[in-house]
């Protein structure tokens, strides 16, 4: 049984095939969405894709791309709701063709810090980035999707996609440089 | 623990094993069980209305299928006087019938018909091609229910006998 025929039997009241499809993406759209909005709201936004799906809310058509694709899509309408108005304009940002300038090589704050503080420094990093490069980070990098299905869930060309990631890379080296301690960063990104 | 980054070269490969490390560290991450029970009580409730839907499609059919059989009936029944009926506690009538016999036109298809009650002469009985029965009286009358077809064409007959008894108290 496919992904799409797990989806037509779960809104059909098919609760091994729900359960089977939930399982599959769940874990997925979560991290996601806790990147995207805070893991707070991504509980919600879990529920509230799954909830769209099995209303059939947004049908699924196979001609349009994978179920994963799809999942994402409806995820990503969710996660757009709670960003601010400030956040979601981000991704306009591409009308902007402005070059991002690598930066130099320097030492990175990530040379002095164990695994642990690594983890919680380069995710305070990636918070603190404009939502549609952390989505390009967060949808390429972490959940190592090809630019062409990232492109497709944030409806967006794919070289958009490879330059939201380009300028986010350099935002994040730029951020994690040796000038600035970890906690300042941290801290930065919570505000 | 060190984080090793010894052997990578340049900021991008550190930011890379950053990113890694990062994405190793979310595995562990997912939505809360109560997301999942959540979800499939909504499976159970779809699965419950769709069960109800086809319980009222059930019915609706047999209703259906019970109103097609008993509007015949009742036109059967309006259509025949003399039904065994108590006249005051004093005399019951009843009646006495024989099973329908088919008729020449019985497989002629028809879509719909009716019963018509007549009195026929007992010698006309062979113009049906049935002939009356034991139990039936010997009166040179006799009662009979043609089963007519929308067609006009006679389908079946039987013969009634009126019996009127008297009720003892």
């Amino acid at each position: 049984m496919d992904d799409a025929g797990l989806i037509a039997l779960a809104r059909r009241g098919d609760a091994v095939a729900f359960s089977r499809l939930f399982a599959g993406f769940e874990r997925r759209i979560f991290r996601y969405a806790a990147h995207m909005c805070g893991r707070d709201a991504a509980d919600d936004v879990v529920q509230e894709t799954f909830l769209a799906v099995l209303r059939g809310q947004v049908g699924y058509d196979a001609g349009k791309g994978t179920v994963g694709n799809y999942l994402f899509g409806i995820a990503r309408h969710f996660v757009l709701k709670r960003l601010s108005a400030r956040e979601a304009a981000t991704f306009d940002l591409d009308e902007h063709d402005e070059r991002t300038a690598w930066p130099d090589e320097r030492p990175s704050v990530l040379d002095s810090l164990s695994r642990e503080e690594t983890i919680q420094t380069v995710r305070a990093a990636i918070a603190s980035l404009p939502a549609a490069y952390r989505e390009a980070v967060v949808l390429c990098e972490l959940q190592e999707m090809t630019y062409a299905d990232a492109a497709a869930i944030a409806h967006c060309p794919v070289g958009t996609v490879r330059s939201r990631l380009h300028r986010a890379k350099a935002l994040l080296m730029t951020k994690l440089s040796a000038t600035r301690s970890g906690g300042d960063l941290v801290r930065s990104a919570t505000r | 623990m060190r984080f090793d980054v010894e052997n990578e070269s340049g900021s991008d490969e550190r930011l890379t094993v950053g990113l890694r490390a990062v994405a190793e560290d979310d595995e562990r991450l997912g939505a809360s069980n109560a997301v999942g029970l959540r979800l499939l009580a909504e499976v159970q409730a779809i699965a419950d209305a769709r069960r109800r839907r086809a319980m009222v499609l059930s019915l609706a059919a047999a209703a259906a299928l019970a109103t097609a059989l008993a509007v015949p009936a009742w036109r059967t029944l309006q259509s025949r006087p003399g039904l065994p009926v108590a006249a005051d506690g004093a005399v019951v009538t009843r009646e006495l019938v024989t099973e329908f016999f088919p008729l020449r036109y019985s497989n002629v298809p028809a879509r719909g018909g009716y019963v018509v009650r007549m009195q026929v002469p007992r010698t006309a009985l062979a113009a049906f091609g049935a002939t009356a029965p034991a139990g039936i009286s010997n009166d040179p009358n006799i009662l009979a229910d043609v089963v007519v077809g929308d067609d006009g064409l006679a389908r079946a007959v039987r013969f009634v006998q009126v019996i009127e008894e008297e009720q003892t108290p």
